[in-house]
């Protein structure tokens, strides 16, 4: 073997051997912006939840911390839309089940509970609106007043199910929904605290 | 208050006293008695330029002090002292109005009348609502004896399934706490009993306002079953100097962790600090402490540094706040804080427009995550009343400069506005003794003086030509201490070009805001409704309440300016102003 062949069989097998890496991740490229989703969440209530939603964003990887809080934001907009959305599909279903097993009161009782939960969640996603306005504007203090408020909304339409906990049921799809945008929200105003602090 | 009114009433007083009252105690009202015009219903005039669009306030006549607002199978309830037949105080009943967001009221009837010899035939005063464990609420309340002696008394719901509430009954074992030879408790300083926290040996607590002397005190009560009450030997908190406490309340606050306390389940978690708030009936403030409460020994002690003797402590509002009551939302997990917002105007001006006073808007309270203040601002429904956003960014205020805000109902608007930009290095040096007068430094340097950084801010219900407005500004400091230099921000609410009337209380108000403008922006949110503007710093660290009264300055007349009137340039890094739709109060009162 001449010494250009053996020049080009080395450069192969360095180009086999893997760079030490701080982590495997096959999603992504550079190690930096890794580490700006990884630190910012650290910062936050809930890392994981905080890591896996950013993480399936595209756009994450080259977002810097304003960025990433409105990603959040927009993944708690859908949350309480899409909840919104579920608990409007579900009034039809009430009445039927409620006729099927006699029992009138409980189906009035059950859609007038799941239309106030309904507008609850449209105001989250009002307020959560409003939030993203605020982040736009680096006004980072009402931005936090409003996902203060949208956290609260998910636990007036829980209140709304223990009024009546004797003829109604919480359904348990409404209570994962409700956990989720709760820490949606908390995660949002841990990334806004970075904010407020590294704004100047 | 002008000199020939003080003697007025104090002539009225007399006459009342000299035609003989046999020998029953004079009532010892905090309020100026003005018997002529207690019940004196007139025909209020159509023209009504200080009516609020969006706070409450029923469609006539005198309202007064916060009693037992509350929450209950979500509808939310507002009690208040009313007099039903004049506009101002006197005949006092518990009036009742219900809303499902805080914003859109019904008037409901009168919860408590003034009606039982041993209880409250003199007066139904303030008190408060408790949600016990099993959810049904119960008022414990203060009430004028017939031989008007200060008792409380005990109210329950007269029909649980009535989701509104409308009617309350009064058991006979009332009045459940009297002043009495033993108990020694002064027989006119005795009311305003407080929601009931549970200590961990399931007892009820809960702290009735009084005084000894010149010293204030909460004097704490027990009870197992919320009817028969002992009163503790401690008090809760005393302090010395500042009079009689009136409305005290008590409640706990969650570091770290934005969301309220619920106030019956007490707690010796460490993250969880409590407030103690008292209104001082000598100069009509609400001032507030947050501390720790050892739930054994029932022992409240406020932060080291915390200031509760004399007036310079930490207030809820240094404007126009009286009589707060808050109340621990459960269906938000929010606490939820009312104030009475009474006239600047004169009693007859009252007595001619046919109504006196106002509340705040409700508001938010929550602990800074410093644990040594609380933060307050108004409710978030309050948004779903804004329309038509005008916004601006960036735009530099050179010295002297106004800028309007156009295409807004400038006489009912919501704006927020935020600096930065200063430069810091030609901040004027403040002595440290002024850290403790910040009224005083407004009332002697309204608008007009100019200043290094500030004033500036807004002026609002402006009239065309300038001759009437009312100026809400900041100025910044730097102050040489011991230790550092740091900067202080000034925060003024400058009433005293609010209106040509001149017999209108024109007094600014003033506070220091907690914040760093080396490290942050100065935000600002003010409220603007006719007759009451409600400006919010730094997220609600400083909150100042104010009523004017502009003669010019009225709906469509009234304009909206950002000002800078100091020396330094200074940048609105962005302003938001919103025109505000009017709330629905409707029923009959």
């Amino acid at each position: 073997m001449d010494f250009a062949n053996l020049f080009f069989l080395l450069l192969l097998l360095l180009s086999l051997t893997p760079f030490p890496h701080r982590r495997h991740h096959p999603l992504t490229l550079a190690g930096a912006d890794t580490t700006l989703i990884e630190t910012t969440c650290k910062t936050t209530k809930h890392y994981d939840l905080c890591l896996s939603s950013l993480k399936s964003n595209t756009t994450s990887s080259t977002a810097d911390v304003k960025g990433l809080a409105l990603i959040m934001i927009g993944i708690g907009t859908a949350n309480a839309t899409s909840t919104s959305s579920y608990l409007t599909s579900q009034l039809p279903a009430a009445a039927t089940t409620a006729a099927k097993n006699g029992s009138r009161n409980a189906a009035v009782l059950k859609r007038a509970v799941l239309k106030e939960c309904a507008d609850k969640y449209t105001y989250a996603g009002g307020a959560l609106q409003g939030a993203v306005d605020d982040v736009g504007m680096e006004e980072y203090d009402y931005a936090s007043m409003h996902v203060m408020a949208a956290a609260d909304y998910p636990s007036a339409c829980h209140n709304a199910f223990r009024r009546y906990s004797g003829l109604l049921v919480y359904p348990p799809e409404l209570g994962r929904r409700e956990d989720g945008l709760r820490r949606i929200c908390d995660v949002v105003l841990g990334i806004i605290d970075l904010l407020i602090v590294g704004n100047y | 208050m002008a000199i020939s009114t003080l003697n007025f009433s104090l002539l009225i007083t007399i006459v009342i006293l000299l035609l003989g009252q046999g020998g029953v105690h004079k009532i010892e009202a905090s309020h100026e008695v003005y018997k002529g015009y207690q019940s004196l219903e007139t025909i209020p005039p159509k023209f009504q330029p200080y009516r609020t669009g969006f706070h409450f306030q029923p469609p006539r006549n005198w309202i007064n002090a916060l009693a037992g607002p509350m929450v209950y199978k979500g509808i939310y309830h507002l009690f208040y002292q009313y007099n039903p037949n004049g506009s101002v105080w006197g005949n006092i009943v518990w009036a009742h109005a219900t809303s499902k967001d805080l914003v859109n009221w019904e008037l409901q009837p009168v919860a408590l009348s003034a009606a039982e010899p041993n209880m409250d035939i003199n007066g139904a005063w303030s008190g408060s609502a408790t949600i016990l464990p099993d959810g049904k609420p119960v008022i414990l309340y203060t009430g004028v004896d017939s031989q008007n002696q200060q008792v409380q008394n005990v109210a329950v719901p007269k029909n649980l399934s009535d989701p509104y509430l409308i009617e309350w009954t009064k058991p006979p074992q009332n009045p459940i706490m009297s002043p009495t030879i033993q108990n020694q408790i002064n027989s006119s300083s005795f009311r305003d009993p407080s929601t009931g926290w549970l200590g961990p040996d399931n007892v009820w607590r809960v702290v009735v306002g009084s005084k000894i002397g010149k010293q204030g005190v909460a004097i704490l009560y027990k009870s197992k079953d919320f009817v028969n009450w002992v009163k503790d030997k401690k008090p809760l908190h005393s302090a010395h100097g500042n009079g009689m406490w009136e409305c005290p309340a008590f409640y706990p606050v969650s570091v770290g962790n934005r969301n309220s306390v619920d106030t019956s389940k007490s707690s010796n978690d460490l993250n969880v600090k409590y407030v103690l708030k008292v209104s001082l009936d000598d100069i009509k403030h609400d001032y507030y402490t947050v501390g720790s409460y050892n739930y054994h020994t029932d022992v409240y002690t406020p932060n080291r540094g915390s200031i509760q003797n004399g007036f310079s402590g930490l207030r809820y509002d240094y404007g126009k706040f009286y009589a707060s009551k808050s109340f621990y939302d459960g269906e938000m997990n929010r606490r939820v804080l009312w104030g009475w917002v009474n006239e600047s105007s004169s009693v007859a001006d009252d007595v001619k427009k046919g109504w006196s006073g106002v509340m705040a808007v409700p508001r938010r309270v929550w602990l800074d995550k410093s644990g040594k203040q609380l933060h307050i601002n108004p409710v978030q429904e309050f948004v779903k009343l804004r329309m038509n956003p005008v916004s601006l960014r960036n735009h530099v205020l050179q010295p002297s400069s106004l800028l309007k805000v156009h295409n807004i109902t400038a006489a009912q608007a919501d704006v927020e506005i935020a600096f930065e930009g200063l430069d810091l290095s030609k901040a004027e040096v403040i002595d440290p003794s002024w850290i403790s007068k910040p009224q005083v430094l407004c009332n002697q340097n309204d608008s007009s003086v100019r200043g290094s950084l500030g004033p500036f801010g807004l002026k609002v219900l402006a009239s065309k030509g300038m001759e009437e407005y009312t100026s809400v500004f900041f100025r910044v400091f730097k102050m040489n201490t011991q230790n550092n230099k740091q900067h202080v921000v000034l925060m003024c609410s400058d009433q005293s070009r609010s209106s040509l009337d001149k017999d209108v209380d024109k007094s600014n108000y003033g506070a220091f805001v907690n914040v760093n403008p080396g490290h942050e922006k100065l935000s600002l949110r003010t409220l603007i409704d006719h007759s009451i503007v409600e400006s919010f710093a730094a997220k609600g660290k400083s909150c100042i309440t104010s009523r004017v009264y502009p003669k010019l300055a009225i709906d469509k007349a009234a304009h909206l300016y950002a000002f800078n009137n100091g020396l330094q340039s200074v940048k609105i890094s962005s302003l938001n102003a919103w025109s505000m739709k009017s709330a629905q109060i409707t029923g009959k009162q």
